[in-house]
């Protein structure tokens, strides 16, 4: 048996004319994709070059926002900051998110009635293609102001004395409230892919692992065990998503350039800086590839987590022959 | 419910079930099963594919609670404990179970596979002990002498036959009173399935175990087991003592299906 891979070319001799032409056809289509992409990484390197070439390694490892309309050796960039918070509001909400994707998943697919089980799971699929502007206001006129009052001022007030939460919590826009949105928003992809994985577990594996005499517990940790690799896959891609959401962190991170361990201080993230600051960048030299430049590590990051996640995701097939 | 406190009276049964009925999504696939097997026996439940044996296993140690839409009926006593009278969970730590599809967890060693139900059940208080219960537990499914110097290998290095082994041993290492196989040599090489079929012999030696073999081939029932039951779409046709039913089976169907032809 011949593998599938590379058949289409290696077989053309064979191929009927009709399927020729089909295949032909179809080139184009898959050609447009791999074009735009490719413009899209090229557009993003050419543009950020003049930044880079400029500031070098000290765009992104310097804290300084300087723009200046004189001229081109008046302005100072370095993006440490937005970084940083990309950084930290992404993990803070992958950490958030996952067990609470693994916890719903389990409770859902193995302890809630049929009827609840069919209700959440419509909610969640409704909740992953919400547009992220509701959450954002959410954000900012709901969560916000509950989250100082409740969660931010007692974590300052009781556990001031560590450096998480030193700092007064002002308004309450800060990397606290943007992760723990960020961690609302992705709860929904983590669970679907959490979920696809769980439903695909033979029920051979749970009977095995029942007939042990397995508590509830104890069930929950050899099926998690079982799809591990799904469990980092969902863990990456919520960090990819995390890390380029814009809108929604935008309205609750502050918007302060700011490299702070205080999770309760306002700060900045690559995306929003962008979604903030892009339509005046034009009037600053160099402002606009410095954004650029933001992007690319964006495009870089997410890229490198999709990936690892894909290929994760792979090893659970290959795990129950698939 | 104390597993540990569970005495044996000398004349008690291993197995008592009792007018046992259970619906699927509707359709009455166990028909009011009555039979009782007394301890360290062997009972085969045999009848042709469908009839319904793997669903009374799984209404015994209440894996059919995973199947959606079932309903049970009726009684069954392990060892005096009532089943549907306990949690589900901790009533499985009675039991031990083989599946018709040698099915090891994948993302474990060989070892771990052996000592995952002896963690779970806290059986063992150090790592030579478990040690020891592994190794036990291996010889037991006939398995020692082929995976002794490669424990930490992935059991699919393994055959099927020995993966069916293994997760013999992995039941085994509980020391359940009651063992349930569903059709264990249905996917294994003969080989393989006559070093089951001993293993299983050679338990009701020296342990404190009582079989209960699902199987579809009259061979096997009669060459393993102390007691058969004939199962056809959902109800007993016959149940006793092997000899009795491999020499004077009294139903007509029975008669048939030792000769092969339903």
């Amino acid at each position: 048996m011949g593998s599938g891979k590379g058949a289409a070319w290696s077989r053309w001799s064979l191929m009927p004319k009709v399927d020729r032409g089909f295949f032909l056809s179809l080139l184009p289509f898959a050609a447009v994709i791999f074009a735009v992409f490719a413009l899209l990484a090229y557009v993003l390197v050419e543009e950020s070059w003049p930044a880079i070439a400029r500031f070098g390694i000290s765009l992104f490892t310097e804290n300084v926002w300087r723009p200046s309309e004189r001229g081109v050796e008046f302005v100072r960039y370095g993006l440490l900051a937005p970084l940083y918070g990309t950084l930290i509001t992404s993990v803070l909400a992958a950490a958030l998110a996952l067990p609470l994707s693994l916890s719903t998943v389990f409770f859902i697919e193995e302890m809630a009635p049929r009827r609840i089980r069919d209700a959440f799971s419509s909610i969640i699929d409704l909740m992953a293609g919400l547009p992220t502007i509701i959450y954002g206001l959410w954000g900012l006129e709901v969560m916000i102001p509950f989250l100082r009052r409740w969660v931010m001022e007692p974590l300052h007030l009781h556990l001031g004395f560590l450096p998480t939460f030193s700092c007064d919590p002002m308004s309450g826009a800060s990397f606290l409230a943007a992760g723990l949105l960020l961690a609302i928003m992705i709860i929904p992809y983590m669970h679907g892919v959490i979920k696809e994985a769980y439903r695909q577990i033979p029920r051979t594996y749970r009977e095995a692992a029942l007939s042990l005499g397995a508590t509830r517990y104890e069930y929950f940790r050899i099926m998690t065990s079982l799809i591990r690799p799904a469990v980092v896959a969902a863990l990456l891609l919520g960090l990819g998503r995390a890390a380029s959401e814009t809108v929604a962190v935008a309205l609750v991170v502050g918007n302060a350039f700011n490299v702070s361990p205080c999770l309760l201080a306002p700060g900045y993230t690559i995306s929003s800086l962008i979604a903030n600051q892009f339509t005046e960048a034009s009037f600053f030299p160099l402002m606009e590839n410095v954004m650029f430049a933001g992007s690319l590590v964006l495009l870089i990051i997410g890229m490198v987590f999709s990936g690892v996640g894909v290929i994760m995701m792979r090893r659970v097939r290959r795990i129950y022959g698939r | 419910m104390e597993v540990e406190s569970v005495t044996f009276e000398g004349k008690g049964y291993a197995l008592q079930v009792e007018d046992l009925h259970v619906w699927i999504r509707g359709k009455h696939i166990v028909k009011g099963i009555s039979l009782e097997v007394p301890r360290r026996r062997i009972l085969a439940v045999m009848g042709p594919s469908g009839s319904g044996k793997s669903t009374l296993l799984r209404a015994i140690n209440r894996l059919i609670d995973l199947i959606p839409e079932s309903r049970v009926e009726g009684r069954v006593l392990v060892y005096g404990t009532d089943v549907y009278g306990e949690d589900p969970y901790r009533v499985r730590r009675l039991m031990g179970m083989v599946f018709q599809t040698p099915n090891p967890f994948p993302n474990m060693s060989i070892y771990d596979n052996v000592a995952i139900g002896p963690r779970l059940n806290r059986l063992v208080r150090s790592r030579e002990e478990l040690d020891e219960l592994v190794k036990w537990a291996l010889e037991k499914a006939m398995l020692w002498d082929e995976v002794r110097d490669r424990l930490d290998d992935p059991p699919h290095r393994l055959s099927g036959g020995q993966q069916q082994r293994l997760c013999l041993a992995r039941a085994l290492a509980l020391k359940p009173r009651l063992l349930l196989l569903d059709e264990p040599t249905g996917n294994v090489d003969p080989v393989n399935a006559v070093k089951i079929e001993e293993a299983l012999r050679s338990l009701l030696k020296d342990l404190e175990i009582t079989i209960v073999l699902v199987t579809h081939t009259p061979h096997q029932a009669v060459r393993i087991s102390d007691y058969i039951a004939f199962i056809y779409s959902g109800e007993l046709i016959e149940f006793g003592l092997t000899d009795t039913i491999a020499l004077n089976p009294r139903h007509e169907l029975t008669v048939k299906f030792l000769r092969g032809e339903v």
